[in-house]
């Protein structure tokens, strides 16, 4: 599930159920990206392989591997290659090429991460001097409450697909920008709508 | 003091008939679930995503460039669930700033990269501060300034803060002008 607004470049492999936001962008400049399952990744947040500054030509392709379950929120940029299962890295948070995430592990807002390290399974760093401490119980795994979500933002990739040009800004009264594309979109998408909105109580209600 | 006029592209923005200025740059989701009272000003690369829940702003809203607005989630034991964001009058939200609020009151300003986590309630006439980073489910009470990370409070507004927001968005309105 990848929305059209998103920046991708490179040889990039996304598993199965993972969610992309618009403007979000996967740059994989120096060696392949590789994604597992059930990731989220939000409006603005920067997954970049980069090559290192200086080095000319790499003799091989470092390959960044992401696990599973991850979340990735607005405006967080991460060049760590080796990321395990179950993280949060919260907004505006940095991780540099040299950190290595294991498993559970949360990067709390606005937090930076650049020294070369293997962050240990469970910490939580937050706050303005990046404390840590280790979580004690596991994080709860975002399996269960995927469909859900999944659910919600399907509905809204679709519509940032349709809506580019139905530029449409409710006032007081309704205004439309009435161009015939917009309208045309805008039918498009009363069905595409309708259609989700069913299915989504249909599901609901199972 | 008079603010000094800021000039835009007159191609690549949209007036409405109610005076909204709509940047062609932004990303508004579910744009039927946005709603802008009048007088709005959405800059270039700023993100609404008004397909998780609605997002309403009321009149003499402003916000910058590569703001992120977006309605707060909450996980429920069956899933989750996304809540309206609502946002009073003569709200400032600076640059880089990610608004995850559930409430946000009027006469309010919101400095320049700024979180303001899930479901935060910010009553009328505060201020947060540049880099600030509110934690989810924080309360910013009327007339406080916060800042910080995680932001605390660390100070109070004059009471003539209604006024102030007043005069600056309705000045920065005014002086947000096509380029001749």
């Amino acid at each position: 599930m990848v929305c059209n607004e998103c920046e991708l470049h490179g040889d990039i492999t996304i598993g199965s159920m993972t969610v992309i936001h618009p403007k979000a962008s996967i740059i994989a400049e120096a060696g392949p990206i590789i994604i597992g399952e059930c990731n989220i990744v939000e409006e603005q947040a920067r997954i970049i392989n980069r090559r290192p500054p200086g080095e000319a030509a790499p003799t091989s392709a470092p390959v960044m591997m992401i696990g599973a379950n991850n979340v990735f929120e607005v405006d967080c940029c991460s060049e760590a290659m080796k990321i395990g299962d179950n993280n949060v890295l919260e907004v505006k948070s940095y991780v540099g090429p040299e950190v290595e995430i294991t498993n559970g592990c949360i990067v709390g807002a606005a937090c930076q991460l650049s020294c070369p390290e293997v962050i240990p399974e469970n910490t939580v760093i937050f706050g303005s001097k990046c404390s840590r401490r280790q979580q004690a119980d596991r994080p709860p795994t975002m399996k269960d409450n995927f469909f859900q979500f999944s659910k919600i933002c399907n509905r809204g990739i679709l519509s940032s697909s349709v809506e580019l040009f139905s530029f449409k800004i409710c006032n007081k009264g309704i205004n439309t920008l009435s161009t015939e594309k917009c309208m045309e979109n805008a039918v498009w998408y009363y069905e595409f709508e309708v259609f989700t909105q069913l299915v989504f109580v249909v599901l609901w209600q199972l | 003091m008079e603010l000094q006029d800021i000039y835009y592209n007159k191609a690549e923005y949209v007036e409405t008939a109610s005076g909204n200025k709509v940047s062609r740059q932004t990303v508004l989701c579910g744009s039927q679930n946005i709603v802008l009272s009048g007088k709005v000003i959405v800059q270039s690369d700023a993100i609404i995503r008004g397909d998780l829940a609605n997002v309403r702003a009321g009149r003499y809203c402003i916000i910058s460039k590569h703001a992120v607005i977006r309605p707060p989630f909450k996980k429920f034991s069956k899933g989750v669930a996304f809540f309206p964001l609502h946002m009073g009058d003569h709200v400032f939200v600076g640059e880089h700033s990610v608004v995850s609020a559930a409430v946000v009151g009027s006469y309010v300003y919101i400095g320049r990269n700024c979180v303001i986590g899930r479901r935060c309630v910010l009553k009328d006439c505060c201020v947060i501060e540049d880099n600030t980073v509110l934690p989810p489910e924080t309360v910013v009470p009327s007339f406080t300034r916060y800042g910080g990370s995680p932001g605390v409070c660390n100070g109070e507004v004059p009471e003539c803060m209604q006024e102030l927001m007043l005069e600056y968005t309705r000045n920065y309105y005014q002086h947000f002008l096509p380029a001749k």
